[in-house]
């Protein structure tokens, strides 16, 4: 039995698998048209198939095990017991480490960094505004996080960390659970608030840890925050129910933000913002 | 007819479910066994970030993604009632965490440098244009065809294992998969369909 006209999609597809009808093969055989889409397929497939895709990035598996296991009640978990820490002082310190390192250098260096707004000044550095926390709210998912953190930069960035006013009303109005009540922000600059940007700058003032370690000896994966990464953001936040710190970095390449869980340094999330 | 020869390479192609042969440790975990509850939520990691990177094309999204499908497989482990294979379960919560990843991303702004495919292929060797090619004609598929296309020739689902991981009939994913496979094959050998076109 000969297969009228060429073959269609679906038969194509068959003889991809191995399934396909004998007749469909038979055709696929003399027809010069569907012999050479059909050899197309194969190679396509074949691509497909041996193709591996990128492994994960590190530490985003243990990242994304220690936020399902923090979003589960399980009678397991053990209680770290550990009362939250003062991040304050831990960043102020960090951030005038940075600054004597950089004062060395002349040149805030990120590493590899070619971004134009990752190099500043020491004075920048030791000056900074970013050890100022910000409360980013109840947060559900590392989304939130990544959108409440770009908020509360934007806020900053746009009011240059000078006045009083919460940057609650900023936040809040824009469709999100996320909302960023302790940046500093004046009213005026609020109301004058658009989109947040989509390209946000990273703010001129960050600070720079020479390694990614944060107070009580919590430490940040290296492959997570990268030594020498630039301290964007500290904030306070309640992670899936769980008191937590997020931390956004510059890590010369992207701007990632990261959840801590308060009691124990357990990594809850990650994501790019 | 051109033959094309396929030489499978060690470590690579159609994933192989580990969480199937973890059914004492599924049990452990569902029991309270804190240290099982994390050696299957690593097996279902594994399982789950190549499908979430291969349907939503970024690794951080994908991560995010997987991230979700993880919060889901934790949550949900102690319901699952066990009609399908655990693997499936987690493809299917991989799946849906993936596509609700790409919603959010549409309405998520990107703070990111620009990086144009062109110059990243210009400036790779050849197996990395070819694989930045391959993702790149993988994400101009929309995305039923897409998702279809990834668990039959990425993860080597079956087309029953398909349907109940996308809960469709099976006709719809033979049809998925073959109009995947032909928009796919249009972009990455377009002589082969070209010579096709012309000589029908």
């Amino acid at each position: 039995m000969t297969h009228p006209g060429h073959l269609s999609d679906e038969e194509l597809s068959d003889l991809v698998d191995g399934t396909g009808r004998p007749e469909v093969a038979d055709h696929a055989a003399a027809c010069a048209a569907c012999s050479s889409r059909l050899d197309g397929w194969r190679v396509t497939v074949a691509r497909l198939r041996l193709s591996a895709p990128s492994p994960a990035p590190a530490g985003a598996r243990e990242a994304a095990v220690g936020a399902a296991l923090a979003a589960v009640p399980f009678p397991a978990l053990p209680e770290a017991g550990r009362r939250r820490r003062q991040w304050a002082a831990g960043l102020a310190a960090a951030a005038a480490v940075a600054g004597l390192v950089v004062a060395g250098t002349q040149m805030v260096g990120i590493g590899h960094s070619t971004h134009p707004t990752a190099t500043r000044t020491a004075t920048q550095a030791a000056g900074s505004s970013t050890t100022d926390r910000v409360r980013l709210g109840v947060l559900d998912s590392p989304q939130a996080v990544g959108t409440a953190v770009q908020r509360a930069l934007s806020v900053r960035s746009l009011v240059g960390g000078s006045s009083s006013a919460d940057a609650s009303s900023v936040a809040a109005g824009r469709g999100s659970g996320a909302v960023a009540s302790g940046a500093q922000a004046t009213s005026g600059a609020a109301g004058g608030v658009g989109p947040v940007p989509a390209t946000a700058a990273v703010p001129a003032t960050a600070p720079v840890l020479a390694t990614p370690a944060l107070p009580d000896g919590c430490r940040l994966p290296g492959s997570v925050v990268p030594a020498g990464s630039a301290l964007l953001l500290a904030g306070d936040a309640v992670y899936r129910g769980v008191p937590a710190q997020v931390y956004a970095f510059w890590t010369g390449h992207q701007a990632v933000a990261v959840v801590i869980r308060q009691a124990g340094c357990a990594l809850l999330a990650q994501t790019r913002i | 007819m051109v033959a094309v020869l396929v030489v499978p390479r060690p470590g690579v192609g159609p994933l192989t479910p580990p969480l199937d042969g973890m059914e004492a440790l599924v049990e452990q975990a569902r029991a309270g066994d804190r240290r099982a509850l994390e050696d299957v939520l690593r097996a279902a990691y594994d399982l789950a970030y190549p499908v979430c990177l291969r349907v939503v094309g970024s690794e951080a999204d994908a991560a995010d993604a997987a991230q979700e499908a993880l919060i889901s497989v934790a949550r949900g482990l102690g319901r699952f009632d066990g009609r399908s294979r655990l693997s499936t379960w987690v493809y299917r919560i991989a799946v849906n965490a993936s596509i609700d990843e790409l919603r959010r991303r549409k309405r998520r702004p990107v703070l990111e440098l620009p990086v144009h495919h062109a110059a990243l292929v210009a400036a790779a060797p050849d197996h990395v244009t070819d694989r930045l090619d391959l993702e790149a004609a993988l994400l101009e598929l929309p995305l039923d065809f897409r998702a279809a296309v990834v668990l039959r020739d990425v993860c080597g689902l079956d087309y029953a294992e398909i349907a109940a991981v996308l809960s469709i009939p099976g006709g719809t994913v033979r049809s998925r998969i073959a109009r995947g496979r032909s928009l796919l094959a249009g972009r990455l050998s377009p002589v082969a369909d070209d010579a096709a076109e012309e000589q029908s």
